[in-house]
């Protein structure tokens, strides 16, 4: 994965060492991916990557791979 | 009188085949519900060996929703707890309270003493006051608060038969506790999960079982703000309710608004555990005008102001004293140990330890908080707590203050801030957005000597993370003094 904003982001809203953030990294997997994080994470790519994600993208947002997958659909 | 004789009563009234309960696995109707009511008082007797209070971890399930009631019905006094503090937290709690044993889940329970303590016949529950410091302070609630405080909630919120709830809050807290509590008593139908306002699996539950109601803390409405809860079609629910602190007035408005486009209502609310959950409400016709106040006293319960000084009651308008609560819905007392679960008097008014002032329309504002306790993502903080923890975990001297939504440690220079973010992390479970660290050269004081935690609250609200009182006034150092002059 080559997006390297994304990963800062991950890293930041999780507070985890950016060596820790991988593709298959998910969602509850370590806790400190909660609720709470999650929340900030979507509001941090939302300003960073200046879109406005749809409810069920937020929900679908479960592993680093997917938020990147998610994040090229609105970027297209 | 308890909540069996209240299923008796949905059945007799022809409801016994209402759903009560849905989890991941299975439906109870009202009548299902009492069967395996008695059926687990039965089961309960060998783990309570001869008397003494049990714990549960208060997992969203109807196995655990049934031992609750079972525990109730049989007059165990039942300490509830969060499924999800480690058991590092939870053990000296038990150990204190003289808790004989601990039932983690249907396949799994503990024995913890073989002795247990002598209780208070009234005292039916214990609920804990604080956030995630680990103090074994809690809040004892007989039947009778139960009940009351179920039946008001019933009163002032628009629920009966037909309606559904869910559990978007945890059960060993007061407010998701009073949920379960307030749809069983009406005989509506109560969905019990663990999944969060951000997981699919939630939504569709909500979608699937109809829910009415959904209640949240501040937490939670920003995070349904987030989620652009007001795209979601959901055509059952109809009521909003909040509580576990302040609504920021931009939530407040946001959510105003989505309720009335969509034609639900909001309800703003006010409690604590001390008062079993709930205190006060604003009916929504007051919004959004009086989005900043906590409303009215619920059905059966009063609020008075009382002067700081003198306790006398203040009966003028826009006169700030403590509120204070009077109603069958005020706790037994605090228990931090198992001597305090023998001797129990009902207390008569409740001292909620914040400020308020009442308006001419009957409705109260609160203005600040006596006690030194904020509220992060509805747990509770007590600041003291806190700082006895960080004291503990040889942090030395810290000072920990704050507002709603943000604790603020306050250190020296000397600190170890990479082990303090951690423990704030892991400890208190709190995200680093929901804590500053604010490094001071020393501590600063008023004239009479005492620490001026308003100096530390606008330097860390100024965006600034050090205050060097050695250095000239700073710009904010210098507008604090302003507005205190």
């Amino acid at each position: 994965m080559k997006n390297e904003k994304l990963i800062e982001i991950f890293a930041t809203a999780l507070a985890i060492d950016i060596q820790r953030i991988t593709p298959e990294l998910a969602y509850g997997a370590i806790p400190e991916w909660d609720s709470t994080a999650h929340m900030i994470l979507v509001a941090e790519i939302e300003n960073q990557f200046d879109v406005m994600l749809d409810t069920d993208d937020i929900i679908d947002m479960s592993s680093v791979a997917k938020a990147d997958e998610i994040l090229a659909k609105y970027r297209d | 009188m308890g909540f069996k004789a209240q299923f008796r009563d949905h059945i007799t009234q022809g409801y016994g085949d209402t759903i009560a309960l849905i989890d991941a696995h299975q439906k109870f109707s009202y009548r299902q519900l009492l069967d395996a009511i008695d059926e687990r008082v039965s089961w309960l007797a060998k783990w309570r060996v001869p008397s003494g209070v049990v714990a549960l971890s208060f997992t969203p399930n109807i196995w655990s929703v049934v031992t609750y009631l079972a525990c109730l019905e049989a007059k165990i006094p039942l300490l509830l707890l969060d499924p999800n503090t480690s058991t590092k937290l939870i053990l000296p709690q038990l150990t204190t309270l003289g808790v004989v044993c601990w039932i983690k889940s249907a396949t799994e329970q503990e024995i913890i003493s073989t002795q247990g303590a002598e209780c208070h016949p009234d005292v039916a529950l214990l609920l804990s006051t604080s956030g995630s410091t680990g103090a074994a302070k809690s809040v004892m609630l007989s039947m009778q608060n139960l009940l009351s405080n179920a039946q008001s909630i019933s009163q002032y919120l628009p629920m009966s038969y037909g309606d559904c709830g869910i559990s978007s809050l945890p059960l060993s807290y007061s407010y998701g506790l009073s949920l379960l509590n307030s749809h069983l008593l009406v005989g509506a139908t109560f969905v019990l999960t663990s999944e969060p306002l951000i997981s699919k699996v939630f939504w569709n539950l909500m979608l699937e079982h109809n829910v009415s109601s959904l209640a949240g803390v501040p937490f939670s409405y920003q995070m349904l703000k987030t989620l652009r809860f007001e795209r979601m079609a959901l055509p059952a629910l109809k009521t909003l309710t909040q509580a576990g602190g302040k609504l920021s007035q931009d939530l407040a408005r946001h959510f105003y608004q989505v309720a009335k486009d969509s034609g639900r209502k909001l309800y703003l609310m006010y409690g604590q555990t001390e008062a079993t959950a709930r205190m006060g409400y604003l009916p929504p016709e007051y919004l959004p005008e009086y989005a900043d106040c906590i409303g009215i006293s619920i059905p059966g319960g009063t609020f008075c102001l009382r002067d700081l000084q003198t306790r006398a009651l203040i009966e003028t308008d826009y006169t700030q004293g403590e509120l204070c609560y009077q109603g069958d819905n005020v706790m037994l007392g605090y228990a931090s140990d198992a001597a305090a679960l023998k001797d129990v008097s009902q207390i008569s008014e409740l001292t909620t330890g914040d400020i308020a002032e009442r308006l001419p329309n009957g409705l109260y504002r609160i203005k600040g908080r006596l006690s030194r306790f904020i509220k992060v993502q509805g747990k509770r903080f007590a600041l003291d707590e806190i700082e006895a923890s960080l004291t503990q975990a040889e942090f030395g001297d810290c000072i920990a203050c704050g507002q709603d939504e943000r604790l603020v440690i306050a250190h020296l220079p000397t600190m170890n801030c990479e082990a303090l973010r951690t423990h704030c992390l892991n400890v208190f479970g709190l995200h680093p957005s929901l804590f500053t660290l604010l490094e001071c050269s020393s501590y600063p004081r008023l004239n009479n000597g005492k620490l001026d935690y308003a100096l530390l609250l606008a330097t860390v609200n100024a965006g600034v993370n050090r205050l060097d009182l050695n250095e000239q006034a700073s710009d904010v150092q210098s507008q604090h003094q302003a507005e205190v002059e």
